[in-house]
């Protein structure tokens, strides 16, 4: 019970310093919005109309108090640029997101924690050294380079051509994998040399344990030994990092993705307001984004507790 | 000075630690000693001794001021270490000099024998540079060490080289007064007769004072002049070394010495039945009552307070204990 | 004795590691050119319009020229200039940063100040890298610094981390309490007893921060929120994203394969360094 509370307590308190900066940054310091929103040649009288409107002749306090109240009953304003009400933005945008990024970290994971099992079943053997090597590699190239040659070979006539170099017009299953592969197999690939550098690693700890090195002494199938013991005692540690890299892969990636392949998610949005000033709409991806990843960082936290009760 | 007024002088001091739940919310005080007082004599040995985890250690850090006692005072020769100023506390610190329990742990690893061995020379200003070298020397002989370790780093050298190591060091800052916590346990059986031995011309050349604390009451017969024992964070009797031993007046010294006599037992492992109260949630009364053989009704209410003890001996010094039984 | 590997050691098994020495001498190599551009006696003309509009490889330009026909080859070689300022600069201040912040948070464990330096990496590290960045470019506004700004604010919190749980363990070591116990101030204390064994983390710590930043800056500089002005890898890739939809290759690879080649020099140097310093492992 205090386990709980002490989590709840820390959350609330992460949550506060979340907002705060995000606050701090792009609204408070944040550059003056007046002439964003009117134009040039505002009247005096209108400029201080929307200063009354934006808070500027308020106190700090009662400013962050207004925007936290307005943040979590989800009143997020307008976007500057289309006018479209934010909330109904992101909305439209998150399932897209979604759509786009699961399949990909999915099967990164999978993939990742497949070739990890191998290189530590062989561990200081050839396969082991390729697969470590192939993935030190994968680390090294960066996340553009993967996207661009990937375009270049599966989206354009000098390649394959097989599928659409930009867009998102989804319809039904096949128009959905037609758009989806390449993103998903540029998620794959970019993924794909941590995932496996962090599975072996967990897998090669696990396999080192004295009780595990007693049962396959003792002629264990390798089957049974990774899924009856190896797997089930790295679980806590894997569902940790996958419920933690679930924010921080989604953001990432689509950010880079989807404006990249002009497709109409969450990271689109998220550029297009950098790229426009759009205030009212990057505020509210920052700040809820890092909402929503603190709430799963306490939620990974309380599941970890419950799962393994010796954990302070 | 004096010769009969003591190098050091504690009194009644009580050390507590803040034992944290959880961030920003209440804390909770654990009891490491309560009420000590004790007097520490040039040239004489005070043995102290007592269960692991009955505060020991606690006391000594709170001498020189590695924890800070939550009251009573520390003073040594003539000025109060909780009230002195920097200058007489650096010069306080050069004169009381410290043996830990692990000596490796206590020479810094990535530093030679001869940076360590410099550094107190450096730190309190002693001699000039040029003369450094043949200081270091001159004391690493007094220890029984070649001057060939300087260049070494503590992890190349053997256990009992780093408690050599760590004596030197000690000495070159030329205390009057060495606290030394249990610095042979780490060593084994052969290396501590000869460090015993080291320890003992070192203390009676230089004419040291020292406050000796061991699980080992056969080694602080060897050393001691008088003796300490503590419970719980009390100090529940001390006195002459022969009358401590030979006439042990507080129940739990006795029970100590049955432990010892019996063939085989010179730790202190065989103990009376029972555990000694937790420093968290201290019981009331004496707090040996719940173990106490000769236990009565009022041990369980009321603290139990200094008795002097009438049979004084040949060195004269005082013996006291912290029993009910022997209310005046 | 856990937790310290002699010098002499960590050396012993460095040199034995050939992929370690290999990754070494990549790194050093990228040195030498970025101090030869920063000298100015490489790469000076980046930004010179020499040739035509896609001019393929030839001894004057020998990666060819790209759309606006300035010289590729000297533009990537000015980019390894660029590439190991934003990485020194931003290595160099998020271990500074991370080592004093971790140092005196963990020193002063349990206290006031540990607990401030301890929400505000976690405050940090709950907001995802690319959206921080994004708010700290529109905050200062089109400053050149925001993107250096952002990757600091948030690199330094994992050396703040690490340095942290490793100065409550040496904090009540005995040599720490022996150097306290002759009254050395606290300061020099940590100076001369206590960093110096942090030493390694440090030294790994910033070398991963060196790779983030140089991987950051071309997802940052693509998505337009990296070097303002100027020329780096990131940059030259944004550009490409163009050129190679019409088989204009060249701008692509001479960013691609410097940049693979260097990280995968660090990465193969920083592994070196961690299974040397770990003591866990036996001498190689
Ligand atoms: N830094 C600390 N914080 C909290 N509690 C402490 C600390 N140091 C010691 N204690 C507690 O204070 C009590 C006394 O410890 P101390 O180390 O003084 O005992 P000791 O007599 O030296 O034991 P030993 O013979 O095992 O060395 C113990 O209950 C211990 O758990
Ligand atoms: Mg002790």
């Amino acid at each position: 019970m205090a386990f709980l509370l002490r989590k709840l307590a820390h959350g609330l308190l992460l949550i506060l310093g979340v907002t705060l900066v995000s606050f701090l940054l792009m609204v408070y310091f944040g550059p003056d919005q007046t002439y964003n929103l009117l134009g040039k040649n505002a009247t005096a009288a209108q400029i201080q109309e929307i200063h009354q409107q934006l808070g500027y002749d308020r106190a700090f306090t009662s400013r962050y108090i207004d925007y936290l109240h307005d943040l979590f009953t989800l009143q997020l304003g307008a976007s500057n640029s289309n006018g479209e009400k934010v909330i109904d933005l992101l909305w439209r945008s998150l399932p897209i997101t979604l759509a786009l990024m699961l399949p990909g970290f999915i099967i990164g994971n999978l993939l990742g924690a497949g070739l990890g099992m191998l290189a530590a079943w062989h561990r200081n053997r050839r396969l082991d050294r390729l697969i470590s090597g192939v993935s030190a590699t994968g680390m090294s190239i960066s996340f553009l380079i993967i996207v661009i040659v990937l375009q270049v070979l599966l989206c354009t006539p000098q390649g394959l051509n097989l599928f659409p170099a930009r867009g998102w017009q989804v319809t039904d299953l096949p128009s959905y994998l037609y758009y989806v592969t390449v993103p998903t197999l540029s998620l794959v690939f970019i993924t794909l040399g941590y995932n496996t550098r962090f599975f072996r690693a967990v897998f090669v700890e696990e396999l080192g344990r004295e009780h595990i090195r007693t049962v396959r002494a003792f002629g264990a199938s390798p089957a049974q030994i990774m899924g009856r013991h190896v797997l089930k005692n790295s679980l806590p540690a894997v569902l940790t990092r996958v419920l933690f890299s679930i924010p921080l892969v989604i953001v990432t990636g689509s950010l880079v993705l989807e404006t990249f392949f002009g497709i109409p998610g969450i990271g689109k949005v998220s550029f297009d307001a950098t790229t426009n000033g759009d205030q009212p709409v990057l505020q509210a991806v920052v700040a809820l984004t890092a909402v929503l990843f603190v709430v799963m960082q306490t939620l990974a936290d309380l599941a970890y507790r419950l799962a393994d009760p010796r954990v302070a | 000075m004096n010769p009969d007024s003591p190098l050091m002088r504690i009194r009644e001091l009580t050390v507590s630690y803040a034992v944290r739940r959880f961030p920003g919310f209440s804390q909770e005080r654990l009891q490491a000693v309560r009420g000590v007082s004790l007097d520490l004599h040039s040239g004489r040995v005070f043995g102290l001794v007592g269960e692991s985890g009955c505060g020991k250690t606690s006391l000594a850090r709170a001498i020189i001021r590695l924890v800070k006692p939550d009251s009573g005072s520390v003073h040594y020769r003539d000025f109060d270490l909780s009230h002195a100023d920097a200058s007489r506390l650096r010069q306080a610190r050069r004169e009381i000099q410290y043996l830990f329990q692990d000596p490796l742990a206590s020479l810094s690893p990535r530093r030679s024998i001869w940076q360590t061995l410099l550094e107190p020379l450096l730190h309190y200003r002693i001699g000039n540079p040029a003369g450094h070298r043949a200081r270091v020397e001159q004391v690493l002989e007094q220890v029984d060490l070649l001057a060939d370790i300087l260049p070494r780093y503590p992890h190349e050298l053997s256990g009992g080289q780093h408690q050599r190591v760590a004596l030197a060091r000690a000495l070159l800052a030329e205390p009057s007064l060495i606290i030394a916590d249990e610095p042979m346990s780490s060593l084994d059986v052969s290396v501590q007769a000869r460090m015993l031995t080291l320890l003992r011309t070192v203390q009676k050349e230089n004419g040291l004072a020292f406050l000796f604390i061991s699980h080992n009451l056969a080694v602080v017969q060897q050393l001691a002049t008088e003796v300490g024992v503590m419970y719980a964070g009390e100090l529940v009797e001390c006195g002459p070394v022969d009358a401590l031993l030979h006439n042990p007046a507080h129940p739990y010294t006795r029970t100590l010495l049955d432990a010892v006599c019996k063939p085989g037992n010179a730790e202190l492992s065989a103990l009376p039945a029972g555990t000694p109260p937790s420093a968290l949630h201290p019981i009331s009364g004496c707090p040996f009552h719940n173990r106490c053989p000769h236990v009565m009704e009022h041990c369980k209410i009321t603290h139990p307070h200094d008795n002097f003890l009438a049979t004084a001996t040949a060195t004269g010094g005082k013996h006291i204990v912290r029993c009910h039984l022997w209310n005046s | 004795m856990p937790g310290f590997e002699p010098t002499h050691r960590v050396w012993q098994k460095l040199r034995a590691n050939r992929a370690g020495l290999a990754g070494f001498a990549l790194v050093s190599l990228y040195g030498l050119i970025a101090l030869s551009v920063a000298l100015g006696w490489a790469g000076q003309e980046w930004s010179l319009v020499s040739g035509e509009r896609w001019e393929s490889a030839s001894s004057e330009h020998w990666f060819g020229t790209n759309q606006l026909g300035q010289d590729i080859f000297q533009r990537a070689i000015y980019s390894v200039r660029i590439a190991f300022e934003i990485g020194l600069l931003v290595a160099l201040t998020s271990t500074l940063l991370g080592s004093v912040c971790g140092a005196i948070s963990g020193w002063c464990a349990d206290t006031w100040a540990d607990d401030g330096v301890v929400f505000i990496t976690g405050v940090l590290d709950s907001i995802p890298f690319y959206l921080f960045a994004a708010a700290v470019a529109f905050a200062f506004q089109a400053s050149a610094w925001a993107m250096q700004i952002a990757m600091v604010a948030t690199f330094w919190t994992t050396t703040s981390r690490l340095v942290r749980a490793e100065v409550m363990r040496l904090k009540n070591r005995d040599f720490v309490q022996s150097a306290l116990a002759i009254g050395l101030p606290p300061h020099l204390v940590l100076l001369r007893h206590v960093l110096p064994n942090t030493g390694h983390i440090l030294l790994a710590q910033a070398a991963m921060v060196f790779v983030a930043a140089i991987k950051t800056e071309v997802i940052l500089s693509f998505l337009g929120l990296g070097v303002q002005d100027g020329v780096s890898w990131g940059l030259m890739l944004a550009e490409s994203t163009q050129e190679v939809l019409v088989s204009q290759f060249n701008n692509h690879l001479a960013a691609a394969i410097p940049l693979l080649l260097l990280l995968l020099g660090f990465n193969l140097m920083i592994d070196a360094l961690q299974d040397a310093l770990d003591p866990r492992q036996g001498s190689a």
